[in-house]
């Protein structure tokens, strides 16, 4: 089989414009609450208490950074290794990552209580802080999936001079990073001069191998976008590892951060399967759905390997039997079960005739696995008894401000994505002869 | 170095001037809350963001009490770990433990994320809801007055007179807690010299205490430490806590960030070289076959 190159299209203007009306409305409301909440403080606007300082913004913003890991996934699989069918969703997957990500920003600075400090993460050092690796991490996770949209912007207006630094600024700029943040973290110059040793290397690699200064520099961005990744997922179960006593045994284990890195790239990748239907149905493209089962087995590789490690981990520490009495095990049932759904319906497949609306349904159903399992992380398998001494808990119900401004960054997301496919070369041309969606 | 309070709750009367000192002397605001019948005279129900420390009411059985039953206090307030967990989460480093054992707060560094209270084994840290710039607040161990030097320099604008003296010393080198208590159950002094205390005390009136000092071991040790008549759970202490600290469980795990970087590095550069490889061999097949006959 030849390898395709893949290129990218402008999609048609839309024709109806009340959806997108009603969708700006939406955002606007948002953007109210978001005015409510800074002017009137967290107490009076939120939900949250002392005995449930994180909420559904918290949630919401885990959640999102799972279901955006698509991003990487797809760009590792299209630019490292091999997965040339995968390029056709690689620039939308990282559309909707980028998007993702910044609103997550914007929903972290209306979580904290003292925002305006945020700068201090960049001068002071905490020895061992998870949410000091994931800030860095974040942020600098943000700047790869800017510079993987270049591209796009550049063909579409023809900015040589731009594009001509990124390809050659692109290496040195990712070797930089990576090497900034592990002398970051680590605090040794060794460290981080032994990262830009090795990532020195590999882009020397990188640069021969490619057939072009443009595909190494894809690939280059695919790399670091896989190392910040891989860091900063795995560290958002880091986070909850100094919470022994306070997460049920069902959650807890030494074992997060791998866990949470491959439910992850699961969410992400059964993310980037409903992203391609979606995106097939409102621009009338016809579907890949090679690309939908190749996604769909992926994911439900990682999804697999997830529920596995979940198991082994408490089997390993014989916590299993008793952990399964306690009173949430219903819900560690529930998570078990919709992450494996697509697995299992992946697999039965060959028998049925294979249809989009199996994968996408398999894929909703994994999406919702992962999201309860994060849910059940923050709020419901956490310990909420209140203050010392535990005795006067505030129960926790997400308030008008927190609901209609998750809603509205959402509805926000689903907007600009629209809009950006319509004037930047973001979907992939598909030839006539791959079958339409039916 | 370390200091450290021992609160012997057998001596404590629950008289409450502990708290009232501390809201004196960190100027806090009193609350409006209701007496809830199940807790006696405990006032407020919880610590939050205007109350540091709590005198907790609990009933114990006790048949040589009329009625067979009595009232045992525990003051509860920061514990001032020595390995803290809230110092260990906080990303900016505004929580920090002095060389003395002060776990302290700057505000000016706080970002208000509140990964502390979720941190605290002991659910210490609560934030100022009702502000738009909400700090965290919790016991600092009268920082600036164990840190202090010295006796004041003048009483009522004069100078003090020389017996004052050494009593003002004792007086303001203490917790504000400590320097009010009238019934001696708040000790302050070093840690290894509290220990002891609290060990000869257990010797000596075996009949009047668990065997256990609390604080000792609990999560690698804190620097309030408490002697109990009654199991420290009946007391609402948290039970089942490690022996070692928190920080020591979550530390491997950032530890091993500079070797992921490069372990993930060095397999993505195998896989990929592997992946490239197999493309030319493939790329090469295809072309002998069109090009061949």
């Amino acid at each position: 089989m030849h390898a395709v190159r893949t290129t990218h299209e402008v999609v048609p203007a839309a024709k109806s414009t009340r959806v997108a009306t009603l969708g700006w409305a939406s955002v606007g409301v948002g953007a109210l609450a978001f005015g409510l909440r800074f002017g009137r403080g967290l107490g009076a606007t939120t939900g949250l208490s002392d005995s449930s300082p994180w909420g559904l913004w918290i949630v919401l913003d885990l959640v999102w950074i799972a279901v955006a890991s698509g991003a990487f996934a797809v760009g590792a699989g299209a630019h490292l290794f091999g997965g040339e069918r995968w390029r056709g969703v690689a620039r939308a997957a990282v559309l909707l990552g980028f998007l993702s990500y910044s609103f997550v920003l914007v929903t972290l600075v209306a979580d904290l209580g003292l925002p305006w400090h945020a700068w201090r993460i960049l001068v002071e050092r905490p020895e061992h802080s998870a949410m000091f690796e994931v800030a860095w991490c974040v942020t600098l996770y943000l700047a790869v999936l800017a510079l993987e949209l270049v591209p796009a912007v550049v063909e579409r207006f023809g900015l040589s001079r731009i594009a001509r630094a990124w390809r050659v600024g692109t290496p040195a700029t990712c070797v930089a990073i990576l090497a900034l943040f592990v002398g970051t973290m680590s605090g040794s110059l060794s460290w981080a001069l032994a990262t830009a040793v090795l990532y020195g290397a590999i882009s020397w690699l990188v640069l021969r191998r490619e057939r072009s200064r443009e595909h190494a520099a894809s690939a280059l961005l695919a790399i670091a976008g896989l190392v910040l990744s891989t860091m900063h997922q795995s560290s958002l179960g880091s986070l909850f590892l100094i919470l022994p006593g306070r997460l049920d045994p069902l959650w807890w284990s030494p074992g997060m951060p791998v866990e949470f890195l491959f439910s992850a790239v699961g969410a992400g990748l059964a993310t980037v399967v409903v992203l391609e239907v979606a995106a097939c149905r409102a621009f009338r493209r016809p579907v890949d759905q090679a690309l939908l089962a190749s996604l769909s087995r992926a994911a439900s590789v990682f999804l697999a390997l997830w529920v596995v490690l979940r198991v082994g981990s408490l089997a390993a520490r014989g916590v299993l039997a008793s952990a399964l009495r306690t009173e949430h095990a219903a819900l560690f049932t529930a998570e078990t079960l919709l992450a494996t759904v697509l697995a299992a319906t992946l697999f039965l497949l060959p028998r049925l005739r294979p249809r989009p609306v199996a994968y996408v349904t398999g894929s909703l159903l994994a999406v919702a696995g992962v999201a309860l399992h994060r849910l059940d992380t923050v709020l419901l398998a956490m310990d909420r008894s209140g203050p010392l001494p535990r005795t006067a808990a505030a129960g926790y119900a997400p308030s008008l401000v927190e609901v209609v401004s998750t809603a509205s960054l959402l509805v926000a997301t689903v907007l600009l994505f629209s809009l950006l496919a319509r004037s930047l070369p973001i979907l992939a041309r598909r030839e006539a002869t791959v079958r339409p969606l039916g | 170095m370390t200091r450290a309070c021992l609160v012997d709750t057998t001596r404590c009367v629950g008289c409450r001037g502990c708290q009232v000192a501390c809201k004196e002397w960190n100027d806090l605001e009193a609350e409006r809350t209701t007496l809830r019948g199940r807790d006696g005279l405990q006032n407020p129900p919880s610590v939050s963001a205007r109350t540091f420390t709590l005198v907790t009411f609990h009933e114990v059985r006790d048949p040589a009490a009329p009625g067979g039953l009595r009232w045992a206090f525990a003051k509860r307030q920061c514990m001032h770990c020595l390995d803290p967990a809230c110092v260990a989460a906080c990303p900016v480093t505004a929580l920090s433990r002095r060389s003395d054992g002060a776990v302290t707060y700057d505000s000016s560094k706080c970002i208000g994320c509140r990964y502390c209270v979720l941190a605290c084994p002991f659910d210490v840290p609560t934030a100022e809801w009702d502000t738009t710039s909400p700090r965290i607040r919790k016991c600092d161990f009268c920082a600036s007055r164990i840190g202090a030097g010295g006796a004041l320099a003048e009483v009522n604008g004069a100078e003090p007179p020389s017996d004052s003296r050494e009593r003002s010393e004792n007086h303001r080198r203490r917790p504000a807690c400590a320097a009010a208590c009238p019934t001696g159950a708040l000790a302050f002094g070093e840690r290894d010299d509290l220990l002891a205390e609290a060990t000869r005390r257990i010797r000596e009136r075996p009949a009047s205490y668990v065997p256990h000092v609390y604080g000792e071991r609990e999560v690698g040790g804190t620097s309030w430490l408490y002697l109990s008549s009654v199991p420290f759970d009946a007391l609402g202490f948290p039970r089942g806590l490690p022996d070692h600290s928190l920080p020591e469980a979550a530390a491997p795990a950032m530890k091993a960030i500079p070797w992921a970087v490069v372990g993930v590095g060095v397999a993505v550069g195998v896989a990929y070289w592997f992946a490239k490889r197999r493309e030319e061999i493939a790329a090469r097949g295809d072309a002998a076959s069109e090009g061949g006959t």
